[in-house]
């Protein structure tokens, strides 16, 4: 059976295929647009699935999309008439009696598919699904911890395999309690976009929680483990169509002002003014509360379910500090996240729901495969990197860059990978960045050792220069540290077998003491970093390069930082990871067999 | 008169799919308990469709573009 | 071209100068537009093949992406937090289905599209005043330049140069019906908005208790147990 999953119309539309219970395919469609949460219908990644499967539209089983629009539009109708603000009246039933309570008419026109073919499931169940079937757990309890969506705002759930994918909704969590559009609103006090939830907590670990008891004002623990959000501090509906502040003046007393984005965010502990000094305990705060939160939640299910395993999802486990603690804290054995928690995510896991109803299948413990989109054959644009006139580039870099007039581009074509492993960890070695792009590019938002920066982790000043040169990413925001997972305990706190979060960057984890030294580069001001541990069989290009690295250095690990420019998505393709190679000092880059450089002449 | 291959979208479907998002507007009003605002829900899915039919007319179309 | 022209130059000391707010959404509207021309072409790389041409529409990318990423830039230091960045659907404008003739109609197009912007950054650069984005407009109208003789370039070299006047003409009139078709569209908003609002403020009055009601009660109305 062959099943189309899309998730559209909010943020970060997606597509996947599922064939027999298999992902055979999954994109986001920011991917291919270049637009970041591009929410618009996802063409190109339909595209690239249905070509991925060989088949045209018309010859798919099943088309499901991820929420029930018409459930969804009576919440969005009750929200817009409860706040008595017309604008907020206006601009939603634009946008929902334009498009989005159409959705099935839409993909089936632009699809030119029979309506009988698109069903909806539950957007909470999308996003269970997805947790739970791209796990390797027979049966977990799943938590889904996100924005909103039709009602639900989170969700406690269990998953079951044997004779196919079942899940039980135990509990609602319901709109207005949505964690995920607090931490939006907080988002935005704290001067970042109200999508950079992520970039915003990552102030906290500049900062000491002494506001918890004030956001515990906002996010209220309740004696059954759950919580309530008192909406009377936020504008619910400015959620609705971009509707202006979700800030009101009660919020903005207790914790304004609003952070002034534009003052450059300082990455040293003794060098916060008091302002910031401030902003940075808000956000301490905020992930404090938000922790203590969702550990409740998850003693609350397994109360409920007394499973040995937990999958969460949900924009708002797309939070590295929390998933640790729910490693270190919650009463579950195992934790996992997919790579792909948020609305993206949902395409996959409504698929696979729909997949399993018709034709159950039985799959034992499986390994998560984070790689689901487009793979690039690298020739023919080796071909036109030789006509490439690196001095025409000069004007068109970014500001601070190196001057490359008297530069030329060299490319080095290798048969055998390893060699190609080899000479990548030499530049690597002598202080260059380098893009390193492989095969299908990811699911979700970070790079997995297929679309990676890499610099060597010993050196601060590469990572800088990626920084500033390259990502133009404040260096307040954590680096990932990619590791052989034959060298992670010599480096980690910890010990095999590494739980999936700790292997895709989703928690952190502490540094031993003694091997800080070796890896400071991708160490936090608070001591810990994001592990990517890399095994053989997930990843054998990548652990390959690490390893060659690690022959040379003593480690087998690498810096490693998602293969994009702040702002822009993942690369995709090798002219999307040659342009920032053109605009940026990216030294190196690598595409499948070939090593493309700049030297000097 | 070419017929289309199986499984793509038959001719005249615009209508059918409308009436059946409509339907399950109305029985999604009453599953969240707002039957109350029926009356609005069908104003405003009304408002919809004499947009949308006019949409279907090119020369019209500009004037509908904010509702497609 | 000469009545937009004039208009923007006096109309942006007034809707621009006097509001930050407009200034940054302005700038970030250009960022937008030139990163769309900047996936266009991309998208047509895509569906090259000869090393050569591909290496000159590269290029030519990376120019429209620089000019970009240099609108987002300038627009930053106007407010203290940007309005959300329009993320309009990409509408490709080359199809490779069409083949060679659909890309010589590609470079038609993207000329006409140059020689306008080429045309508009004066203005732009006039009106705004002095000021970095000034800097932008007049740095990124010399590229446009090159880009107009570029595409120029490529249609002849495709469909040769007695074929440039029909094709310019046709281009003309296509991005003068977008023109029509985005100011109606911006016409369009109003009669909606006003039987929205109507609507609204006959419901509102008497719905607004009730959806409040319904909003604080939802916990109870959540439904625990389902099975899918």
């Amino acid at each position: 059976m062959n099943v189309l999953g899309i998730s559209a119309m909010e943020r970060d539309a997606t597509a996947a295929l599922i064939r027999d219970g298999r992902v055979i395919a999954s994109a986001a469609e920011e991917r291919f647009t270049r637009q970041r949460h591009d929410p618009n219908f996802p063409h190109y990644a339909v595209e690239f699935c249905l070509d991925a499967a060989g088949l045209k539209a018309h010859e798919l089983d099943a088309i499901v999309f991820y929420q029930e629009p018409h459930v969804r539009f009576t919440r969005v109708l009750s929200t817009s008439l409860a706040a008595l603000d017309p604008p907020s009246f206006v601009r939603s039933m634009k946008a929902w009696l334009g498009e989005k309570l159409w959705a099935r008419g839409v993909i089936s026109r632009r699809l030119d598919v029979h309506p009988d073919k698109i069903s909806y499931v539950p957007h909470h169940l999308s996003l269970a699904a997805q947790a739970f079937a791209s796990s390797p757990f027979e049966e977990a309890a799943v938590l889904v911890v996100g924005g909103e969506g039709e009602w639900d705002c989170a969700a406690l759930c269990s998953g079951y395999r044997g004779g196919g994918l079942k899940l039980d909704t135990h509990e609602i969590l319901p709109y207005p309690h949505s964690l995920g559009l607090v931490l939006s609103a907080f988002s935005e006090l704290l001067g970042f976009q109200r999508g950079s939830v992520r970039d915003a907590l990552d102030l906290a670990a500049y900062g000491s929680p002494r506001f918890a008891d004030e956001i515990a004002r906002v996010i209220q623990p309740q004696e059954d483990g759950t919580y309530r959000i008192d909406t009377s501090w936020l504008r619910m509906e400015a959620f609705l169509e971009s509707g202006g502040s979700p800030l009101t003046p009660r919020f903005l007393e207790a914790f304004g002002p609003i952070r002034d984005a534009r003052a450059p965010a300082v990455a040293d502990r003794d060098a916060l003014t008091d302002g910031e000094q401030r902003y940075a305990d808000i956000a301490a705060s905020l992930q404090h509360v938000l922790e203590e939160t969702l550990l409740k939640l998850c003693r609350r299910l397994h109360d409920r379910t007394g499973a040995r395993n937990l999958c969460v999802t949900g924009e708002v486990m797309d939070n590295p500090r929390a998933v640790a603690r729910l490693l270190a804290d919650s009463p579950f054995e195992r934790v996992f996240v997919p790579a792909d928690p948020g609305e993206g995510g949902a395409a996959i896991g409504a698929a696979l729901l729909r997949d399993a109803e018709s034709a159950p299948t039985t799959q034992g413990e499986r390994r998560p495969d984070p790689y689901l989109g487009r793979a690039y054959d690298e020739a023919r644009d080796a071909a036109m990197i030789e006509h490439l006139q690196i001095g025409s580039w000069a004007t068109f870099r970014k500001e601070g860059c190196e001057d490359v007039e008297d530069a030329a581009i060299t490319v080095e074509r290798f048969e055998d990978f390893e060699t190609l492993a080899r000479r990548t960890a030499e530049e690597l070695e002598a202080g260059r960045i380098v893009g390193w792009l492989q095969g299908r590019f990811e699911s979700g938002s970070q790079g997995l050792g297929n679309r990676a920066l890499l610099t060597d982790p010993r050196s601060e000043a590469a990572r800088s220069r990626l920084r500033e040169r390259v990502t133009t990413r404040a260096l307040l925001h954590p680096s990932a540290l990619a590791i052989a997972e034959e060298a992670a305990a010599e480096v980690l706190e910890g010990e095999a077998p590494w739980q999936w979060p700790l292997r895709w960057g989703q928690a952190t984890a502490r540094v031993r003491p003694e091997a800080v030294e070796r890896v400071k580069a991708a160490v936090h001001v608070d001591g810990t970093t994001l592990p990517q541990v890399c095994a053989a069989e997930d990843n054998p290009r990548f652990h390959s390069l690490l390893t060659a690295f690690g022959e040379r250095t003593g480690l087998a690990a690498l810096l490693s930082e998602t293969f994009s420019e702040a702002n822009y998505p993942m690369v995709s393709s090798p002219a999307d990871a040659l342009l920032i190679f053109a605009r940026t000092d990216l030294d190196t880059l690598v595409i499948n067999n070939i090593l493309v450089k700049k030297v000097s002449k | 008169m070419t017929t289309k291959p199986e499984g793509t979208r038959p001719r005249g479907a615009t209508f059918s799919i409308a009436i059946r998002s409509a339907t399950e507007v109305v029985q999604a009003m009453v599953g969240s308990r707002m039957a109350w605002a029926l009356p609005l829900a069908f104003v405003l899915l009304l408002l919809a469709g004499v947009l949308g039919v006019l949409a279907l007319f090119p020369a019209l179309s500009p004037f509908v573009y904010p509702l497609l | 071209m000469f009545i937009r022209k004039l208009l923007i130059r006096t109309s942006l000391p007034l809707l621009w100068r006097t509001s930050s707010r407009r200034t940054a959404a302005g700038l970030q509207r250009f960022a937008v537009a030139e990163a769309e021309s900047a996936w266009q072409l991309l998208n047509v790389l895509d569906s090259v093949d000869e090393p050569k041409l591909r290496a000159r529409v590269f290029q030519h990318a990376l120019e429209e992406f620089h000019h970009s990423s240099e609108f987002d830039r300038v627009a930053r230091p106007y407010c203290e937090a940007l309005p959300p960045r329009p993320l309009p659907e990409r509408d490709p404008l080359y199809d490779p289905a069409d083949g060679e003739e659909g890309l010589a109609k590609f470079m038609a197009y993207a000329h006409v599209g140059e020689l306008e912007v080429f045309g508009q950054f004066d203005a732009y650069a006039a009106g705004i005043g002095p000021c970095d984005a000034r800097e932008v407009f007049k740095s990124a109208k010399k590229d446009e330049l090159g880009h107009v003789g570029l595409t120029r370039h490529l249609f002849v070299s495709m469909s040769g140069e007695s074929a440039v006047g029909m094709a310019v003409m046709k281009a003309r009139f296509q991005r003068l019906y977008e023109t029509w078709l985005r100011f109606s569209r911006g016409f369009g908003e109003i009669p909606s908005a006003i039987l929205l609002g109507t609507i609204y403020l006959l419901s509102a009055p008497l719905l607004a208790l009730p959806c409040r009601a319904r909003l604080a009660d939802s916990y109870t109305h959540a439904n625990p147990g389902t099975r899918s």
